[in-house]
């Protein structure tokens, strides 16, 4: 038995010239919740796409659980649990006709497992499908994909079109079944989300694995995008310090992004006399192009 | 073959199979006493009438033939053939582009369920709807039959006839589901059935008058036509082993082009 939850070496797929992925390597150690981060069009849902045998590789190859994702696909989907980034269902079905449909495809008996779900995401399993809201219709996919306690979940953009209070019981679900030995693959373009639940993070550009990063790593250095508006003359060279990027001024006003130790550029900033001073988070396209070029 | 699946795709057709069921059942019982009254009954000037219609020419049946009870009932399956190869191509179509349109086969097709296994689920779907609405078919042939011709017929080349619409429906299935493997994202289904059963009857119905008799082959009703059942007393040999050949052939590349074909779903 492979201690590897997923192994994927050397995975490509064109599509006649265009590449959508290119020798992507990484492994998933059982029990882990990994994330996939990358902008849009770097390859993640590809890569996704493959392990669950929706597309074929061109080349490499791509195993769960030691089962070959292609070959030995009818065995592979019997331990996952997938919620893709877009839900699509029978719209003539209601939520609880189509959780019985899945978990018949499954072979379990879930009734328990569903109602239990449907109460802690608050959703309502009498309503047809097609009257639900995008969000709803995503709760029957978060429904969907766990009702048979899957070994491996694989989530695809999993909290785009839920509120911040189901994302975060959501997420609660999702620790509370890791805990139990269900290993996670989170796929996302938000860098905070899967800096809340991951372990270890892989990132992803223009169809190629370009970093696996712990996320404690990833957190210690965070990315920051830092805006100043400033009181006085900004120091020359103040910030010409390893970590600063897309730095840019304009009378008194200082933006840049900064990836290092948080504590060396606060105390640079406290050495200013500010007017205002906002620290956030970089989207993901800022951090790739100014890190990952 | 996955009995859920099977289920599945019985309880999507049911609505269909109700209303072709009780449509064809209402129009060959009401239609086929009449029609029967009316040629037995029929004086000369009748019959030449007829004698103009191309139709007949086409469908290889004589007048002897149609004035009798088994040629009108002959005469009258004709037409239902068009209206089953709509039924059948529209129902192999769908079985697959609905996966793709409703965009419902990243669900499907990621359970633990072979695709080889979904598709022949789907193909006995398609097989037991088209046995159903057959049975029907030959249930109301049959009390159409006893009402309008009492014993006057034989029960066998009825049944031989009444079954033809179940192959028809095969044959047009299948091509539907390999044209829908190839071209998964047809958004009229029923357009592009009702275009292809009509030409394919058309090609077929005036093959025989304009002399290209190898155009009968790209018609399928012609496999089955009553003309040779009524003449021989059973289906043409030939044409039988071809149908099986046809709709084994179909089956088999759509199978193996459905395992691998990759899921791609167009937002």
């Amino acid at each position: 038995m492979s201690k590897k939850a997923v192994e994927v070496q050397g995975l490509a797929k064109y599509y006649g010239k265009q590449c959508g992925i290119e020798n992507v390597n990484f492994t998933i150690e059982k029990g882990e919740i990994f994330g996939f981060i990358g902008p849009n069009g770097a390859g993640k849902t590809t890569t996704i796409r493959t392990l669950l045998a929706l597309i074929h590789p061109t080349s490499g190859s791509a195993s769960i659980f030691g089962k070959d994702c292609i070959k030995e696909a009818e065995a592979v989907a019997g331990d996952l649990g997938y919620l893709p980034t877009e839900i699509y269902y029978y719209e003539n079905m209601t939520a609880l006709e189509l959780l019985k449909y899945t978990a018949d495809l499954y072979k379990v008996k879930a009734n328990d497992r569903i109602n239990e779900l449907a109460d802690k995401l608050n959703l309502e399993l009498k309503r047809k499908i097609s009257s639900l809201s995008y969000g709803n219709k995503k709760k029957v996919g978060i429904i969907a994909s766990l009702l048979h306690q899957p070994k491996l979940l694989i989530l695809d953009e999993p909290t785009s079109g839920l509120d911040p209070l189901v994302q975060q019981t959501f997420i609660d679900i999702l620790k509370e079944d890791n805990k139990k030995g269900m290993t996670v693959l989170f796929s996302s373009h938000v860098l905070s989300d899967v800096q809340k639940v991951c372990n270890r993070v892989a990132i992803l550009k223009e169809g190629s694995v370009i970093d696996i990063q712990n996320i404690s790593e990833l957190r210690e250095k965070g990315f920051k995008k830092v805006e100043l508006n400033l009181n006085e003359p900004l120091p020359d060279g103040l910030f010409e310090i390893e970590g600063v990027a897309d730095f840019r001024q304009s009378s008194n006003q200082v933006s840049f992004i900064y990836h290092g130790d948080l504590n060396l550029i606060v105390e640079k900033i406290a050495l200013l006399k500010l007017n205002d001073v906002f620290i956030e988070e970089p989207t993901l396209d800022e951090i790739f192009f100014h890190y990952y070029e | 073959m996955k009995v859920t699946i099977f289920k599945y795709e019985m309880k999507q057709l049911k609505g269909t199979i109700t209303i072709w069921s009780i449509s064809l059942f209402l129009v060959i019982l009401l239609i086929l006493p009449v029609y029967i009254g009316m040629m037995s009954s029929a004086d000369t000037v009748v019959f030449e009438g007829f004698g103009d219609n191309p139709m007949l020419e086409a469908m290889g049946v004589t007048l002897e033939v149609i004035a009798t009870p088994i040629g009108t009932y002959a005469f009258l399956t004709f037409y239902v053939f068009l209206a089953c190869a709509i039924k059948g191509m529209n129902m192999g179509l769908k079985m697959i582009t609905k996966e793709y349109m409703q965009k419902t086969a990243d669900f499907i097709f990621t359970k633990p369920h072979s695709r080889g296994k979904v598709f022949i689920s789907k193909i006995i779907a398609i097989l037991t709807s088209a046995l159903i609405i057959g049975l029907i078919y030959f249930l109301a042939s049959w009390a159409g039959m006893v009402i309008g011709a009492g014993d006057n017929y034989d029960f066998l080349i009825m049944t031989q006839i009444a079954f033809s619409i179940v192959f028809v429906q095969l044959i047009f299935a299948a091509l539907g589901l390999f044209v829908g493997i190839i071209f998964p994202y047809i958004r009229a289904p029923l357009l592009v059935a009702t275009a292809v059963a009509f030409v394919s009857y058309v090609t077929g119905s005036f093959s025989n008058k304009m002399g290209y008799t190898a155009l009968t082959y790209l018609s399928p009703y012609h496999y089955f036509t009553s003309a040779e059942i009524i003449k021989t007393g059973s289906y043409d040999i030939g044409f039988l082993v071809l149908s099986f050949f046809l709709v084994s052939g179909l089956l088999g590349i759509s199978y193996h082009v459905f395992r691998k074909k990759d899921i791609i779903i167009v937002s």
